[in-house]
């Protein structure tokens, strides 16, 4: 019974992980789909933009190593694209063998696509017929590409679920004093809203801020997800649907909330709302929102 | 044919714009490229406040009267002052003199507030538009005119503040419609979800007076306003005309209207929850496609769906004033995440280093500047939010951060 993995080509550190841990799972990956990068600069606005920016270094090394943009020209956030310089883009696995050779030497198939949700890709995944797919990294995936697999999609969710859909959810659940961990879930259209496989908690005391968090955080997830795949390949897990409105879905934390966090990291962190009854607000948040002021009275 | 058509009405609305002028020229090209502040560049808030307030201090200079001028304009520069806005720009005066401890703000605000009285009809209300045009009584105008004078009450006793907040009150209650909304006096002459920013000052009226008449009046308009929210959160009758997709600046106003009420209720009202609940239907569904998309459109549709490409700035500090308010009812610390986006985006669009008084420190009132809201103009109302959105912003964070004790 095989797996296909997906994920992304410039992300090729993770997809690397991913394939190594399944493989030292005894679980056979019989594909790995990746997304091909998109053109680095798509319009002469997004030069001029860069250059405004001061962007001339990171200019040149997209245009030489053609990292990725955001899908509009649009600025994302506040002040101008995201300009994650390609340097930041590229994973350490890339940087000795590249993603089609670690597949080649280990006999699995390379592909890759401009889109994991287009018909191009929808085709291969029919052809290869995996029992599973596994994500190392991807997109929204659309219906039409979860219907491939028999026995469904699963993704590793570097937080607990139901409580925590969304982006930086590790982050958030510092911040709310709640519990942090990982969650491997099958996929469904929504976002990280599957049923759930399997939910651990992790010790994270020992990280002193976020980024030493997420890198032990990475280094667990993908075992979890390899341990998880080859149970669900055996029959021997049972899936638990999640209630449906449960749960807070997070996005992207802003830098200033991130000192929040990198505090409570720094001080040795220990959640303080355990259980499922953390609503997604905080002691120290409860104890700011205070009964809201008159209008009249003084800031 | 179109296309040149439209090619030629942007040319002529840019001629009228002044484009020649370097200051205008600048805010064109920039907007044209979307060259905003990067966010390592943007400077605190403290400074950006300072500025739009000292914008505003100019958009007052610049009226023969005390009130603040409506906007400055690329076309025409500074305009008549608009009495609506000088009356909720009062509270943001008091707010920022307590802040910085300059008493220059408490003077300002006190002059308004006496200029308003002398523009208050023999009816009670006050005049819709600017000074410019006839006086004419408005609903949704007096009421934010009480927000100015009730503070005005509250800051320096004067019983002349009160009396007139009591005789626009009085004006209010009496053409009400049996429903609660109200459409006599109301621009375009329909009923607007966004009364519920009338309903507040009505509430603040009886909070000082104790005359019941004044809450019957505003939890009448807030429950027919609740009549109007469909189950995805929003609000029928939330634009200014019978638009497809109001601007953002109207809807933000229905929310607000229903966040500061339920804010004047007592905790145990069951009303102030169902009021609070409702704006934080609309709320959550702005702040999902606000994250999703990473811009906040200008206009909405019902479904919360936008085509537009432009950003209602006024409409942006608004919502991250509501965002920071409901962080403050219910915890939820995703609203506080995304006020803090919201106003960095405000923050990057201003200009703090024009030459030009009436483009620096001010806020346009779309981004960019040719947007369909105020086109190519900076009303003072947006400058009013954002310096409010910023400094509600500033006291939530360093309360939080003295909580967990970071210096």
């Amino acid at each position: 019974m095989s797996v296909v993995v997906l994920g992304k080509s410039w992300n090729a550190g993770k997809v690397m992980e991913v394939v190594s841990e399944l493989l030292s799972c005894g679980v056979t990956v019989r594909a790995v789909v990746a997304m091909k990068r998109p053109p680095a600069i798509r319009t002469w606005r997004e030069i001029v933009q860069k250059l405004f920016y001061s962007e001339k270094d990171r200019l040149f090394q997209t245009l030489r190593l053609r990292s990725p943009q955001p899908r509009s020209a649009r600025p994302s956030e506040a002040g101008g694209l995201d300009f994650v310089s390609a340097a930041e883009r590229i994973s350490p696995g890339q940087k000795g063998v590249p993603l089609p050779e670690f597949s080649r030497e280990r006999s699995i198939e390379y592909i890759e696509v401009e889109d994991l949700n287009g018909t191009e890709a929808e085709a291969i995944l029919r052809r290869l017929a995996p029992q599973l797919l596994v994500l190392a990294g991807t997109p929204i995936l659309r219906p039409n590409i979860l219907a491939v697999p028999v026995k469904g999609t699963l993704n590793v969710h570097m937080g607990i679920l139901p409580q925590f859909r969304g982006r930086n959810v590790a982050e958030w659940a510092v911040f709310l004093d709640a519990p942090v961990g990982l969650t491997v879930h099958y996929v469904d259209p929504g976002v990280d809203t599957g049923a759930i496989v399997r939910v651990e908690t992790v010790d994270v005391s020992d990280c002193p801020d976020i980024d030493s968090m997420r890198r032990k955080l990475r280094t667990l997830q993908h075992r979890l997800l390899a341990q998880c795949t080859r149970e669900v390949l055996d029959g021997k897990i049972t899936a638990v649907p999640q209630p449906p409105g449960k749960g807070k879905q997070y996005y992207v934390m802003h830098e200033r909330l991130k000192r929040v966090v990198n505090h409570k990291l720094e001080a040795g962190y220990r959640p303080r709302n355990v259980g499922s009854r953390s609503r997604g607000s905080m002691n120290t948040t409860r104890r700011i929102a205070r009964p809201p002021k008159l209008l009249s009275e003084k800031t | 044919m179109v296309a040149l058509r439209n090619v030629a009405r942007e040319a002529r609305d840019l001629l009228q714009a002044r484009i020649y002028r370097p200051a205008h020229f600048r805010v064109n090209f920039l907007d044209f490229l979307d060259l905003r502040t990067p966010p390592e560049k943007l400077h605190s808030n403290e400074i950006h406040i300072r500025e739009a307030m000292a914008w505003l201090c100019r958009a007052q200079n610049a009226t023969p009267d005390a009130g603040i001028a409506a906007r400055y304009r690329l076309d025409k520069g500074w305009t008549t002052s608009y009495p609506e806005t000088t009356g909720y720009i009062i509270p943001t005066f008091y707010n920022y003199a307590h802040v910085s401890g300059q008493p220059e703000y408490r003077h300002r605000a006190e002059q308004m507030a006496c200029w308003l009285l002398t523009i208050q009809l023999d009816c009670g209300a006050f005049p819709g538009h600017t000074t410019s045009h006839l006086p004419q009584p408005r609903v949704f105008n007096t009421g934010q005119v009480m927000l100015g004078l009730l503070r005005a009450y509250r800051e320096t006793g004067q019983p002349a503040f009160l009396e007139a907040s009591r005789r626009a009150g009085d004006w209010l209650v009496a053409i009400q419609e049996p429903d609660g909304s109200w459409l006599k006096h109301t621009f375009c002459n329909r009923t607007h979800a966004y009364h519920t920013c009338v309903a507040w000052p009505l509430l603040e009226l009886y909070a000082v007076t104790r005359e019941p008449r004044y809450r019957r009046a505003a939890v009448q308009n807030l429950d027919w306003a609740l009549s109007l929210q469909q189950p995805n959160g929003w609000f029928q009758n939330s634009g200014f005309r019978n638009d497809d997709q109001p601007v953002l600046h109207t809807i933000a106003y229905t929310i607000t209207g229903l966040i500061e009420s339920g804010a004047l209720l007592a905790p145990k009202d069951p009303a102030r929850n169902r009021y609070v609940q409702a704006a934080l239907r609309a709320s959550e569904a702005l702040l999902h496609r606000f994250e999703i998309r990473r811009f906040m459109a200008g206009q909405f549709d019902a479904q919360w769906k936008s085509t537009v490409r432009y950003s209602c700035l006024t409409g942006n500090c608004q919502t991250a004033y509501n965002w920071l308010r409901l962080f403050q009812f219910t915890g939820d610390p995703r609203f506080l995440n995304g006020a803090m986006k919201l106003n960095d985006f405000v923050k990057s669009t201003q200009d703090l280093s024009s030459s030009h008084p009436g483009v620096r420190g001010g806020i346009k009132g779309s981004h960019p500047i040719w947007g369909n809201y105020v086109r190519f103009g900076y009303p003072n109302w947006a400058a009013k939010f954002f310096v409010d959105a910023l400094m509600l912003e500033d006291k939530i964070v360093s309360l939080l951060f003295r909580e967990v004790g970071i210096q």
